[in-house]
């Protein structure tokens, strides 16, 4: 049977799925999603949360390009909150608690109510492929989609195998069905497929929590919104617990780590470093006296909750023994229990930074098949892979966001480039080199346009950004220029802010250098500047407090942007350049670097491999 | 499929001692070397790896036997160059050699240009940046002192200093960035006093490295001693006792020493070039001008000037206006010919501020022993030995960026600012490290977070 005939399909309508899906159908193209199961629309795995440190910044990269996720949060989260609130503003996040249910349902609603994108319950089980370009996907039962992009958004479905104790079976995550063709499929086109491991923790019944012996944590008041289009969060805020493992639970998880399927070795596959369950905490830490849980309530109408930190793959029977050690939850009844969860995923470095394979034009993969994980990390790539297929079919050059421009741009770059390293890939902010330059603050100056160009972000959008860009220069620049002097009752207001008093005059710039000294402070000197929105002073509390800074992390990007303006011929031949070593020409040869510059972050790349490029090309083009 | 070519040369210095030996390497050595040696008793079965094969080199077209060798092969990537290597050790006739290595171009080897085994190690990841700069060191090393540095440095000795001082620094950097990453987790961190004084230590640290590049400079190149001193005081004299050898023509003619002359000696491994100048003074001779202006210019390249007075003469204006144009030069005062009644008055150098002045007679050798270790410890300032030393202009830059880096990660910490552009400028000191060994990776800082630190939920 032959269905109809799209543009783009987007296989899976997880976080990667439905950013793929809406940019592609958004951008005009005839765009369908299949899913396993279309109740379960943009589920949460894992915690209920999204944002955090180098995430929240991804969140609101999406959210200037055009994408859903930061929207959907604002909608349905429960509790927002922003970290690192002592610190700088450029690692400054946001992070909110979502109400699973709901966020599911919004998801969905958008989905449904997007033109150009159709829906469909379907397991695809193979890629249709002709003379190395996708040509559409065959199903479980034998439907055929033909089209002319393929997306695969396939998350932790691929073979997923779910370890609990010494039991195991097959799912695509705790209640769905893993999918089990489509990796062999991949395997015989020619990709290289590996496996990973994650896990997650059980969730617990809030009516047998005693909440009255635990620390609440509030959100923020008011609530921060993640979208640079929401105005305000409306909607009832919940606060999360905090509880602390002991003593008795490290030994009840010591006496029967043996039992672990982490331990015993029925998993052989590396779990990330950075997600650690609570049995390899306990084992890599041992004096360490106490492990903080965070008690996160999964939504506002379920009684369900999610012990953050508590992941584990313990047989049943210990995780309940263990849950029961822990102040507040000696009642504590285990509604869905923890389990550890190998899948098949994709080697990256088979990608282009575009998303789409090297091995087969048309074939796009987008999020945790390509070893990543998080909602965000699956989100903003599905984004780009939805944003690139449809410019592919348009014959225009892909989107691809710079290190230097993007967290999205280092989570491709270090994908296509250097792979997952046998270890699901997450992002942080030490990832980025330009660490300062991209802040949440300013996403929507960095990305409005381009993703206004693509056709995802609004004119309006796009008209507000380019506004406050003018709108910080001229701030800016009224700042150096009006001066206050030494009168007594400023240094007295300079004083109880903990400043030193002024000798001569100073422009109000001057006094925002100060590192004590904010930008609402200046109010108290400058009345006129009242009016001035938040997030238009903190742009130029930024760009005048650490201009130094700033100003070497753009030094860095002249410099980075020189290598990387170097583009390497798609048919370069490295076997013909004299002087590299073997090592080094197999892997240029395998990862096909566009440019330079990526070619100089491939690992085991030396810097005198790439002088030796650069004279190659030079002569290349002198002949 | 294109791969590396074979390449060979004679790796032994030409002309001296009694075995040479001839270096094939890449794909095809292992060919080559069957088709010319026979190994003795007649076995040819497989040569094996890292072993020693006693046997005869021949002509496969005549048979002729050309010299009775041992012979090596070192299959890829344990040899030198990451390689197939064989090594043929043959008797060291300047003639036999030439005509062995012409046998093996003459089977599809190329000759090698100069350094080109170090390149092929360094790019197979055999050596890292530092140590192949070593081997190139090594290569043009003039003394044996010159020799040992630049050989700690191929084994590594520099690489791991470096290697060192990186992880200091990635322990500083590990605590910020992960304050930044995981400020929810519970992890004592950023005592900024702690990390202030962590950084200081590690800039002292680096400070005395880079000090330790005029060490490794002068016994790498060899220092510059000028002889400076106005006509007749016995400058050449001085040279020719210094050298142990009549070089330079002594008259009672003052003047007579027109060119430069150069003449090395060794300080106690120091190499040190010698030059004999034209004295100073003024003149209307044209040459003597012309010799004045060079000598002069020499001065200026010196590591250190000798200055040599007439201890039997009077303290002259000629003296006075000498001494004050070395004033910004390292100088050791030398006051000649005290073998004869002396009548120089003392106080004049002391007003010039030259307290130490040594005594000496270049016709009665008599107190160069003191000059030389004067002379020594004048050029290289401390007398201990540096552990490791700089040898090579690129490292102590890359070196001076890492330092200058981290004074301002001192001030950002000072100024109480947040983590974040403390970590900008540890980063930047990271990659003036790195710049010297050649290893450029963010990965490690998260690697050491995990390591270090329980985080993550
Ligand atoms: N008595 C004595 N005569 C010396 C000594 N050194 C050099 N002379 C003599 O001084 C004269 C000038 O020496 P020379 O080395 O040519 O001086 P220059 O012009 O400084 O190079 C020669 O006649 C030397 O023999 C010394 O230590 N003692
Ligand atoms: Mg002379």
């Amino acid at each position: 049977m032959i269905y109809n005939t799209y543009d783009v399909i987007v296989v899976g309508a997880g976080h990667a799925g439905i950013e793929a899906s809406l940019a592609a159908s958004r951008m005009g193209a005839k765009t369908l999603m299949l899913t396993l199961n279309l109740d379960h629309i943009g589920q949460m795995s894992c915690n209920p949360a999204i944002g955090g440190i180098g995430k929240g910044h991804l969140v609101k990269e999406i959210d200037a390009l055009g994408g859903e996720m930061a929207r959907a949060i604002d909608e349905t989260g429960i509790q927002f909150r922003m970290l690192n609130t002592k610190k700088g503003p450029a690692v400054r996040a946001s992070r909110a608690q979502a109400d699973k249910a709901l966020y599911r349902q919004q998801m969905k609603r958008v989905l449904e109510n997007c033109p150009n994108l159709a829906l469909r319950q379907g397991s695809v089980e193979r890629l249709l492929v002709e003379g190395g370009e996708a040509k559409g996907v065959e199903t479980q039962i034998g439907e055929i989609f033909y089209g002319r992009r393929v997306i695969l958004t396939t998350g932790t479905f691929l073979k997923g195998l779910i370890h609990v104790g010494d039991r195991n079976y097959s799912a695509g995550r705790a209640g769905d069905f893993a999918v089990q063709g489509l990796s062999d499929s991949l395997n015989e086109l020619g990709f290289k497929v590996g496996r990973l491991k994650t896990g997650t923790c059980p969730r617990l019944d809030g009516r047998t929590i005693d909440y009255a012996r635990l620390q609440a944590q509030y959100g923020d008041d008011p609530p921060i919104p993640f979208s640079f289009s929401t105005e305000k969060i409306s909607q009832r805020q919940i606060p999360c617990h905090i509880t602390y493992t002991n003593s008795r639970t490290h030994e009840i998880i010591k006496s029967a780590i043996h039992r672990s399927p982490m331990y015993s070795g029925i998993i052989k596959s590396r779990g990330p470093r950075y997600c650690p369950s609570i049995e390899d905490k306990v084992v890599r830490f041992a004096d360490k006296e106490r492990h903080q849980i965070f008690l996160e309530p999964e939504g506002a109408d379920t009684v369900e909750v999610y012990p953050n930190g508590l992941s584990t793959s313990l047989p049943l029977d210990v995780q309940i023994e263990m849950v029961r050690s822990i102040q507040g939850l000696e009642r504590a009844e285990i509604m869905r229990p923890g389990y550890a969860i190998e899948y098949d995923y994709v080697e990256p470095t088979q990608l282009y930074p575009s998303l789409e394979t090297k091995l087969i034009k048309g074939l796009y993969h987008a999020g945790q098949i390509n070893g990543t994980t998080g909602y965000e990390e699956a989100a903003a790539q599905g984004l780009m892979a939805g944003i690139n297929a449809v410019l592919s079919l348009r014959g225009k050059e892909p989107t691809i966001l710079a290190r230097d421009k993007a967290y999205i741009g280092v989570l491709i770059d270090d994908l296509v480039t250097k792979g997952t390293d046998g270890e699901p890939y997450r992002m942080f902010t030490s990832r980025a080199e330009y660490r300062l330059l991209l802040r949440e603050d300013n996403a929507d100056l960095r990305l409005t346009d381009l993703g206004y160009k693509v056709g995802l972000a609004t004119e309006e959008a796009y008209r507000l950004s380019e506004d406050k860009k003018g709108r910080v220069a001229g701030l800016i620049e009224a700042l150096e220029n009006s001066r206050i002097n030494p009168a007594l009752e400023i240094n007295a207001r300079l004083e109880s802010l903990g400043s030193a008093p002024l000798r001569g005059q100073s422009s109000l710039a001057q006094l925002l250098r100060r590192p004590e000294i904010s930008f609402s402070d200046l109010v108290l000197f400058a009345p006129e500047f009242a009016g001035v929105s938040a997030s238009l002073g903190l742009q130029a509390e930024v760009e005048i407090k650490y201009s130094g800074y700033v100003q070497r992390q753009m030094e860095g990007v002249k410099r980075f942007r020189k290598i990387e303006a170097v583009r390497l011929p798609a048919d370069l031949d490295y076997m013909a350049i004299a002087g590299l070593s073997h090592e080094v020409r197999e892997k240029l040869t395998l990862i096909r670097p566009c440019t330079l510059g990526q070619a100089a972050r491939i690992s085991g790349i030396t810097p005198a491999a790439i002088s030796l490029l650069s004279v190659y090309l030079k002569k290349q083009m002198v002949a | 499929m294109y791969q590396e070519d074979t390449i060979a040369a004679v790796a032994t210095p030409m002309g001296e001692g009694g075995v040479a030996i001839v270096r094939v390497s890449g794909p095809d050595a292992e060919r080559i070397a069957r088709e010319i040696f026979a190994r003795s008793g007649g076995r040819n079965g497989r040569l094996r790896t890292h072993t020693l094969h006693y046997g005869t080199i021949c002509e496969p077209k005549t048979g002729e036997v050309l010299d009775e060798v041992l012979l090596t092969l070192m299959r890829k990537p344990r040899s030198y160059t990451g390689e197939d290597v064989v090594e043929v050790h043959c008797h060291g006739g300047p003639f036999l050699v030439r005509r062995i290595l012409e046998l093996i171009l003459s089977r599809g080897a190329r000759h090698a240009e100069p350094g080109e085994f170090t390149k092929r190690a360094f790019l197979n990841g055999r050596l890292d940046l530092a140590q192949a700069e070593g081997v190139l060191d090594l290569i043009r090393a003039r003394t044996e002192k010159g020799m040992r540095l630049a050989l700690g440095q191929v084994r590594g000795g520099l690489s791991r200093w470096i290697g060192e001082l990186r992880e200091d620094l990635l322990e500083i950097l590990v605590q910020v960035e992960a304050a930044i990453d995981f400020p929810e987790e519970e992890i004592e961190l950023l005592q900024r006093d702690q990390l202030a004084a962590k950084t200081e230590a590690l800039r002292g640290k680096i400070a005395e490295l880079i000090g330790s590049y005029e060490w490794g400079r002068l016994f790498r190149d060899g220092a510059r001693v000028c002889i400076a001193g106005k006509p007749n005081v016995g400058k050449s004299s001085l040279l020719n006792a210094l050298v142990g050898e009549e070089r330079v023509i002594v008259t009672e003619v003052p003047g007579t020493t027109r060119d430069v002359v150069e003449e090395s000696i060794n300080l106690g491994g120091l190499p040190v070039a010698l030059w004999d100048t034209a004295g100073i003074r003024r003149t209307d001779d044209q040459v003597e001008k012309i010799s004045v202006h060079f000598t002069r210019k020499r001065i200026a390249e010196a590591d250190a000037v000798l200055a040599v007075l007439d201890g039997s003469c009077p303290f002259s204006p000629e003296d006075r206006a000498i001494l004050e144009s070395l004033k910004e030069k390292k100088v050791l005062i030398a006051i000649n010919k005290s073998d004869l009644s002396p009548r120089l008055d003392m106080r004049e150098l002391t007003g010039l501020g030259y307290k130490e002045t040594m005594l000496i007679s270049a016709k009665e050798d008599f107190g160069l022993d003191h000059l030389k270790q004067e002379l020594r410890s004048l050029l290289l300032g401390v007398e201990i030995e540096p552990q490791v030393a700089l040898t090579n202009l690129r490292h102590k830059a890359a070196l001076e960026r890492a330092q200058a880096s981290l004074n301002e990660a001192l001030k950002t910490l000072r100024r109480s600012l947040p983590p974040e552009f403390v970590a900008v400028d540890l980063r930047d000191a990271k990659e003036g490290l790195e710049e010297v060994i050649g290893v450029i990776s963010n990965d490690d800082i998260l690697k050491r977070i995990f390591d270090q630190f329980c985080v993550g939920k």
